[in-house]
């Protein structure tokens, strides 16, 4: 046991510690409110002035948006990203087998495959005023067109649920258009999760300081906080 | 504070801020990383849960699935609530703890519960959040917790142990540096090893170069002293001993008990020599005595051990040790004084008789000096210049042979009866400061012998310890009636002799008290020649209370440097040197140059032998600190 103490000792110099809480406390605090200025900003830095309008225009968007009915905010944020973003798979934007993109490098790139257009639509939702108890990410097995029926792979989208029983809308990139659950035969759900009890956006301190152990979930849900989100 | 108190206080202060400071961080570290893992723990348990419940069309199942997930792992709780927020499923365990509450409330471990969404299809069936049991976590810190005060127990006493070891080692040359400066506190200017230490040495060395100074200022001005004290015993117009300085040589000579003291004494007197004065004029007769004084002189110088003194104005004298042809050296001698009278070719012709005597062992000073005043007696009634020889088998009666004495003074031994004559020992406001005891003894017809009387033949007869022993006994015994402190005289040859100290040692620690209240001298002649037996004596005594002084100071001043390291309070000075002090400059130079050198090391001086009003007064002028005597009595 003593020993295990003096490892961790060892491993983790207390400064280190103590400056990772530093700049947690820090991180924190300057991202208590969205910060879409810094967004367009980092924007700027990184991909140029194309970059700058795509983030300008989702912000109009998102703002835009928010007095409206759920469908309304649905339809336009599942257009925007469905019309602007280009399905490209990870290895070539990436070059990883599997990169989950914040919102920002999306918009940047303007490309992005299924988790990013899953992860931007996500958190826009969020933004725009939905609330997470009502939105899902979920693993689903797609069965990729209609003849070779054995043809599946696997796929992420968002789920919307108007109550907490009602059969879900579902938002995704292989079809643009919006449907209920139960008409996407091609889909089966197999895992939903939320950001509810890791990231509640402006409020919620990243949960734990683990950051260099963090799931690939988690280390988005920072990346974004560290982006202005 | 002691600087050893003060050293072990910082070192237990900084041990005790390094353990406790290391004992946090390893626990706070330890509650970090507990709660860091718990946090991850209760995520991935969460999701992985929720995952295998998403899969599960059957509630009971489901149920089942929690349920078993509970009891075999470590929760705190897990709680499936549907999505409006009512509780499906719900697990909490008990609440026994493994650590105090007080632990707990200090170092928490705080990790929030994990969260993860059930679905079955499409259909949301609820939330899923779960907490791992933190109580183990405790438990475990709190073992640890327990072991690293343990372990700090166990570091504190090692390097308790350590530092006391280290600390002796640094601190050891200090006490030598304390040993030193008590000492020279104490008077005795010593000089010691310097340490390894620098700021040890620089304080080593700077005392050793104070001891150094002072050893090096008694020696010069000891020097000088005895060339004032020469002057002082040098009769000014003749160049020869006076009457005191010769007396006390020939004295110190003949109680040396030496068996192989022998030789001549030769005695001439220049007869009508105050007449001469008148008739030959003052100038004459001076060139004529230090003619006189000056072939005396030379005659001394030939031999060696030879002295010359004048003893009174006309009598001159010439101690020839190691000479057996008494006769006919003295008539040589005597031819030579009268070839120098008529040189000086008087109107009246100078009538010289003379004496001589040989003297051995045997012979006492008043024994001797009468055996030869008498043959110039009988010198003198011829009335021309003419030489006699002393009878040694003695006209005059002797009232003591050797062997007499040595009776005497062992029976009285042996029966304890000596008596303690006490003088008081004033300062200079005639306070008395303590009383000087001297042992007397009483013949067997009850006259009574005096300590000046008895002294040469205790030296002559080795008898001396014995006697000092039994003066410390009376001494230790009235002191119970005196309330002053009381001063006793030991002879030079207890120096010498170790059980007789032992048996003073003894006397002394059986009344410690009594023995704060003595002052003990010894002799200045024996303290030089014993002076390694005197310093540890010295040291024994003053850890005791005891005073030390040397008494008959004076014949060695040129050794008073010995004294710088012996830590002694006083000096007694002899009675020659106090011997009509008021009219005797050269004694009162001499006498000035002891005061002021004595006073800056510290000793005070004390006259003996003072006998008139003006002695005294003329002595606490010199700056004596105090006087004893006849005058006292």
């Amino acid at each position: 046991m003593f020993r295990r103490f003096i490892s961790v000792l060892i491993n983790k110099s207390v400064l280190q510690r103590f400056s990772a809480c530093l700049l947690t406390v820090m991180t924190w605090w300057c991202l208590a409110t969205p910060n879409i200025d810094l967004m367009q900003q980092l924007a700027q830095q990184r991909y140029g002035n194309e970059a700058v309008k795509t983030i300008e225009a989702w912000r109009q968007m998102v703002l835009d948006n928010q007095d409206n009915q759920a469908t309304e905010i649905l339809r336009t944020i599942n257009v925007f990203f469905n019309q602007r973003i280009r399905f490209n798979d990870d290895q070539s934007i990436w070059q990883q087998a599997d990169y989950w993109a914040t919102p920002l490098e999306t918009m940047g790139r303007r490309q992005g495959d299924c988790e990013d257009f899953s992860i931007a639509k996500y958190v826009s939702l969020l933004l725009a005023g939905i609330p997470a108890e009502q939105l899902r990410m979920v693993y689903v097995k797609a069965r990729i067109g209609s003849l070779p029926k054995n043809l599946t792979q696997a796929h992420m989208v968002v789920a919307y649920y108007p109550s907490s029983n009602a059969d879900p809308l579902i938002l995704d990139n292989l079809n643009p258009q919006i449907l209920p659950a139960s008409q996407r035969r091609d889909l089966l759900p197999v895992f939903s999760f939320n950001s509810a009890g890791l990231w509640i956006r402006g409020q919620n301190k990243p949960v734990g300081s683990a950051e260099k152990r963090l799931s690939r979930w988690r280390n988005l849900l920072t990346r974004m906080q560290a982006e202005g989100l | 504070m002691s600087l050893y108190k003060q050293l072990w206080l910082a070192v237990i202060l900084l041990m005790t801020l390094a353990f406790s400071g290391s004992f946090l961080l390893a626990t706070k570290s330890a509650q970090n990383y507990l709660s860091e893992q718990l946090q991850l723990k209760n995520f991935d348990n969460a999701t992985s849960l929720a995952l295998s419940l998403s899969q599960q069309n059957d509630p009971v199942l489901r149920e089942l699935l929690i349920t078993a997930q509970f009891d075999n792992s470590h929760y705190e709780f897990i709680r499936l609530m549907d999505p409006t927020g009512s509780v499906l499923v719900e697990h909490g365990s008990d609440k026994t703890v493994f650590a105090p509450t007080w632990f707990m409330s200090i170092f928490p471990i705080e990790a929030t519960p994990g969260i993860a969404q059930v679905t079955n299809g499409w259909q949301q069936i609820g939330t899923l959040s779960l907490k791992s049991d933190s109580r183990f976590a405790y438990g475990e810190m709190w073992v640890s917790t327990q072991l690293m005060f343990l372990y700090f127990l166990a570091g504190a006493l090692f390097s308790g142990l350590i530092g006391n070891r280290l600390l002796k080692v640094i601190l050891k040359p200090l006490n030598d540096v304390v040993d030193q400066s008590k000492a020279i506190g104490e008077r005795r200017f010593i000089t010691i090893k310097e340490p390894k230490t620098l700021e040890y040495r620089l304080l080593v060395q700077s005392m050793n170069n104070l001891s150094g100074r002072v050893k090096q200022l008694l020696d010069t001005e000891g020097g000088s002293l005895q060339e004032l004290r020469k002057e002082a015993e040098t009769d000014s117009i003749t160049g020869l001993l006076n009457r005191e300085a010769f007396m006390q040589q020939l004295s110190s000579l003949l109680n040396q008990g030496n068996e192989n003291t022998e030789g001549s004494l030769v005695l001439l007197r220049l007869q009508h020599l105050a007449e001469l004065n008148r008739s030959e004029g003052r100038d004459v007769i001076d060139s004529l005595l230090q003619n006189v004084g000056a072939s005396l002189n030379d005659l001394a110088d030939q031999c060696e051990g030879s002295m010359a003194g004048r003893l009174n104005g006309s009598d001159f004298v010439l101690l020839l040790p190691g000479c057996e042809q008494t006769e006919k050296t003295a008539q040589r001698i005597h031819e030579d004084i009268q070839r120098i009278a008529t040189q000086m070719q008087l109107e009246n012709p100078l009538t010289i008789p003379a004496a001589a005597s040989i003297y051995s062992s045997e012979d006492s000073l008043p024994l001797l000096m009468t055996r030869i005043d008498a043959a110039l007696a009988s010198a003198e009634q011829e009335q021309r210049s003419c030489l006699k020889m002393a009878d040694i088998h003695g006209t005059v009666p002797e009232t003591c042979t050797l062997e007499c004495w040595h009776k005497l003074i062992a029976s009285t031994i042996e029966n304890q009866n000596c008596e303690l004559i006490t003088t008081p020992v004033t300062d200079a406001s005639k306070q008395i400061l303590h009383m000087r005891a001297l042992p007397q003894i009483h013949t067997e017809t009850g006259e009574k012998v005096s300590y000046q009387e008895l002294h040469p033949w205790l030296s002559r007869l080795k008898l001396s310890p014995q006697l000092d022993l039994q003066v410390m006994e009376r001494a230790l015994a009235s002191l119970n009636d005196t309330p002053q402190p009381l001063s006793v005289s030991f002879s030079a040859q207890l120096l010498d002799d170790e059980n007789s100290q032992r048996a003073l040692f003894t006397m002394l620690k059986a009344a410690p008290k009594k023995a704060t209240q003595l002052r003990i001298g010894f002799p200045e002649y024996g303290a030089y020649q014993h002076l390694e037996s005197l310093q540890n004596l010295c040291s024994e005594l003053q850890t005791l209370g005891c005073r030390v002084g040397i008494e008959q100071v004076g014949p060695d001043i040129a050794s008073i440097g010995n004294l710088s390291g012996l830590g002694v309070d006083y000096v007694m000075v002899d009675e020659m040197s106090i011997h009509d002090i008021n009219d005797n400059n050269a004694r009162q130079i001499f006498l000035r140059g002891l005061c002021s050198i004595s006073h800056s090391i510290g000793l005070s001086v004390i006259a003996d032998g003072v006998r008139t009003e003006d002695e005294w007064r003329t002595a606490i002028k010199l700056g004596i600190d105090a006087c004893t005597g006849p005058y006292f009595e």
